[in-house]
């Protein structure tokens, strides 16, 4: 199944299919899950968790499984899967580039990239943000 | 029950939902709630929240109440269904330590788009809708007309209703706020909400609300009394002239349908009879149905003088498009402006008579055995009817 392609997830996205990439669950439960994963910092509310799920179901990345009373209960499809892990390939290299910057690896690499950037053109986005490296 | 005028204006959700929580703190709850007025039911005083989640189809009467995952949701976190807007479904809460329904401006602003998208769904289509049919109708009137003989009232009602000029400019309005103000005010809401700022407010919002609620009471008493106005052909004596036209047997085939004013610009009224190919008494099943007279009357007083010569010439254009086989006679009755007389070459009993005077048009259809022309006299009576009305 061809997995749709969309942009970065936002932060209340990914976390409702981290959630969901553990189990079926319902509503209710995401959203504490969620509260206890980021220990808190993230409160879904409502109206947002009732948007995005409503979203991944007409996307197909999520589906309902079952109803029972007032409870659905949801589960991620293959293509939601698939974005999920997409996402989190995206954020691992994230976080890689950044423990990088920290530790000075890049700083090289950076400068002299940058330097061959300006030297390019003057006009170049770099030397625009950063004139000290032109 | 308890009315209260709407003190901001329609997108201003945050002051909405502030108003709403200081009317709970009096112990008022929203029984009802549109972009002027609210109607309350009076209760204990509670300290509560208010917030809006986008209605998913809006606009749609009878107002729905949310789905069911939106109410589970909802209600897990604490949130209680409280009324549903034209708009909006609201919700209340008596947590303070609730989530709110909305933990990020992201969401926020994709309900408010999802919201724009389906109004434009919501109101695109029936005010395209209306402006074919308008079109339609304004350049086939006559058509819609004597399809008044196969299909019966509705088709006419529609035709009358459709045709008049009032009409047209009650559905530009319609147009203009639907279409341009309120999705202009809801993208700014967008706008602002995405940019994580308050939206704007209106600070005359109340003084504003209260001209339209009076102004609408007025309007809608004006119009209840106008167009409750039965008039009957004591009232109008050319009318009473019209019922013995042609007659052979008056008691039997003539069912007065009554005189009524269907909008401030244009009167109809008709003498029906049963006419063969509609008739369902053994008398016209014969081998030579005997035919009934009948008379139908369309009145209009236009807005613009200036468009009396087109209508009146149109009509008869469009008529003659139709009824290719008919003769039309410019002919000279004192009184009016332009008279033209036209009869049907297949049928010597099917005549129409156009008297035009001023900013008023009058189209009598007769189906019967006397001369229209003979009562022209009568009709032109009946060009001043405003003035019979007014002075009745």
């Amino acid at each position: 199944m061809p997995v749709k392609t969309r942009g970065p997830l936002t932060e209340a996205m990914f976390y409702i299919l981290m959630v969901l990439s553990r189990g079926n669950v319902c509503g209710t439960e995401i959203a504490s899950s969620v509260a206890v994963i980021t220990r808190g910092r993230v409160r879904l509310g409502p109206g947002t968790l009732y948007t995005l799920l409503a979203k991944f179901l007409d996307e197909g990345f999520v589906t309902e499984v079952g109803v029972e009373g007032r409870m659905r209960t949801y589960s991620i499809t293959e293509s939601g899967r698939a974005v999920y892990e997409r996402e989190l390939e995206r954020l691992r290299t994230c976080l890689a580039d950044a423990s990088d910057a920290a530790e000075g690896a890049l700083d090289a690499i950076l400068q002299t990239g940058a330097k061959e950037a300006c030297h390019d053109t003057e006009d170049s986005p770099v030397s625009a943000l950063r004139p000290e490296f032109a | 029950m308890i009315l209260k005028i709407v003190p901001s204006q329609r997108y201003d959700l945050n002051s909405l939902e502030a108003w709403l929580e200081e009317l709970a703190a009096e112990g008022l709850f929203p029984e009802y709630l549109d972009s002027l007025i609210g109607r309350f039911v009076k209760g204990a005083p509670k300290k509560l929240r208010y917030s809006f989640y986008p209605s998913q189809d809006p606009f749609r009467l009878p107002r729905e109440a949310p789905p069911a995952m939106m109410l589970e949701l909802f209600a897990s976190a604490g949130w209680t269904y409280a009324l549903s807007t034209a708009e909006f479904y609201f919700f209340s809460s008596d947590d303070m330590d609730a989530p709110a329904l909305y933990s990020d401006e992201d969401s926020k602003a994709q309900v408010l788009k999802n919201l724009g998208a389906a109004q434009r769904r919501r109101i695109l289509i029936p005010v395209i809708l209306y402006f074919i049919a308008f079109s339609i109708v304004l350049l086939y009137e006559h058509l819609s007309w004597d399809s008044v003989f196969y299909t019966d009232a509705p088709l006419r009602l529609l035709g009358s209703l459709l045709c008049v000029p009032f009409m047209f400019w009650l559905a530009l309005i319609l147009v203009i706020v639907y279409e341009i103000l309120i999705p202009l005010r809801l993208r700014k809401l967008i706008k602002a909400v995405e940019n994580g700022e308050v939206p704007p407010r209106r600070r005359n919002a109340k003084a504003l609300h209260t001209a339209l609620v009076i102004f609408s009471v007025v309007t809608f008493a004006v119009l209840a009394i106008h167009t409750s106005q039965r008039l009957d052909s004591a009232q109008i004596p050319a009318l009473s002239e019209l019922r013995t036209l042609g007659s052979s047997d008056p008691e039997l085939v003539y069912k007065r349908e009554g005189f009524n004013i269907i909008a401030p610009q244009q009167f109809s009224g008709s003498l029906h009879a049963k006419v063969p190919w509609l008739a369902d008494s053994e008398e016209y099943r014969l081998a030579e149905p005997v035919f009934s007279p009948s008379v139908t009357i369309r009145y209009y007083r236009l807005t613009f003088r200036s468009l009396v010569p087109f209508f009146s010439r149109y009509s008869l254009e469009m008529l003659r498009l139709v009824n290719l086989d008919w003769s039309y006679t410019d002919i000279d009755v004192p009184g009016t402006d332009h008279a033209v007389f036209a009869e049907a070459a297949y049928h010597s009993d099917a005549q129409m008579l156009l008297l035009t005077k001023g900013r008023s048009l009058i189209v009598f259809r007769y189906i019967g055995k006397e001369d229209l022309r003979s009562d022209a006299d009568i009709f032109v009576e009946m060009l001043g009817l405003p003035e019979l009305i007014r002075g009745k």
